[in-house]
């Protein structure tokens, strides 16, 4: 399941998603947060922006090649957008398995390549000055 | 025979000499495939990706690469290099029922990495051969090739984007010929420098996706360099010389930054 939400995401109740599995020994999850610091400035807060369909579409496509990549039994990823404020989680991966090596590889490769693909841009607003900054990942 | 800077002037072979040349910042990126029966394709399918030697996919990358490292002791004339990043990327094609391999190589050197862009795909896929070969042998490994070349002399991009000055001509070349509509969508920066978030779009029919960015490029100040950019056409990642068609949904999509 990939999803993208305005509101907080619910990390305990997305983690009961996956749990409840008798052939699971392992779960590996990877939250994302807003930092304070970014490149040496202070950050006030994040503005993300999202290209819906694509964004679905693409994270979804992540989401199932994890599956066939790895032995893994459950995956899901959801991505926040709007404005964040710092220590606020931006993204959420979870992932289920029979044993820890594919659990750990698998969530890796779910935030690695959502941070490489899918449509979601990052617009930092600072402390010290009235500016704001697009990111972009290095990838 | 002058072409070859691997061959001197009597048509010998010889190491180039790149001693004299300045250090740049220089990127390959090569792609090739493993392409399985179907009956075999289904079968590493249902193993997810795993055989009898474990998994297909993180072998082959280990394999590619060692290559990678090692292209100056099997290619005779190409000079050592102290590789700076090596990323191999492999993807399932289920339509082709193939392994999709794509190495990207960087380096700060005085030559270009192209070689071992290659042999880190050549390498990988034959690992892939190697990890598969006991479910077939009609497993084949093909079509591998440079997809990018950047810091040296000539830049090379295997999806030849048109230049600027042609596509503007021919964008006008074509302005007396029939028209199509297209719905435009930006976000991001394009949103910002563009002032809206859409917007209907008149081009000339057979205009394609890098035409249309190269025409609204000098109306909106848009970045020169369009390989920042991805595009998507009707809400699915697309080649920039794709044609358009009436009433298509394009997005330019900058940099991404998820997570």
């Amino acid at each position: 399941m990939f999803d993208i939400t305005k509101d907080a995401i619910d990390e305990i109740s997305l983690r009961q998603r996956l749990t409840n599995n008798e052939s699971c020994g392992a779960f590996v999850s990877f939250e994302g947060w807003v930092r304070r610091k970014n490149e040496g400035r202070q950050v006030d807060y994040l503005v993300y922006s999202v290209y819906e369909e694509l964004a679905r579409k693409q994270g979804q496509y992540i989401v199932d090649q994890a599956k066939q990549l790895f032995s893994i039994e459950n995956a899901l990823c959801v991505h926040r957008y709007g404005r964040l404020e710092i220590g606020d989680m931006a993204v959420y991966v979870a992932v289920s398995a029979a044993h820890r090596d594919a659990a750990f590889s698998a969530c890796r490769y779910i935030i690695d390549e959502v941070k490489k693909q899918v449509p979601i841009w990052k617009q930092e607003y600072y402390l010290d000055n009235q500016d704001s900054v697009w990111l972009a990942n290095s990838d | 025979m002058s072409n070859i800077t691997h061959l001197d002037h009597h048509g010998r072979s010889r190491m180039v000499d790149v001693s004299q040349k300045s250090a740049t910042y220089r990127v390959a990126k090569a792609r090739g495939r493993v392409v399985f029966p179907e009956h075999v394709f289904k079968e590493i399918m249902s193993s997810h990706g795993h055989t009898a030697k474990g998994s297909i996919v993180e072998v082959a990358k280990i394999a590619g690469l060692m290559a990678a490292k090692n292209t100056s002791n099997l290619i005779p004339m190409c000079h050592p290099m102290l590789i700076e990043k090596c990323h191999l990327d492999f993807s399932y094609d289920e339509l082709t029922c193939s392994l999709l391999i794509e190495s990207e190589v960087a380096i700060t050197h005085k030559t270009g990495v192209e070689m071992e862009a290659l042999t880190a795909v050549s390498i990988a896929a034959l690992t892939v051969y190697d990890m598969t070969k006991a479910l077939s042998h009609e497993i084949r490994v093909s079509d591998i090739v440079l997809v990018h070349k950047s810091g040296g002399k000539h830049d090379y991009h295997i999806e030849k984007l048109p230049e600027k000055s042609q596509v503007i001509d021919s964008m006008r070349m074509s302005q007396s010929g029939e028209t199509i509509n297209v719905n435009m969508q930006y976000f991001a920066q394009l949103r910002e420098w563009v002032g809206k978030n859409e917007e209907v779009l008149t081009v000339p029919m057979g205009s394609t996706a890098a035409q249309v960015y190269y025409h609204l490029k000098s109306q909106y100040h848009f970045s020169d360099d369009i390989k920042q950019f991805k595009v998507a056409i009707n809400h699915n990642f697309s080649d920039w010389d794709a044609i358009l068609q009436p009433d298509d949904c394009i997005v330019f999509i900058p940099p991404v930054a998820g997570g």
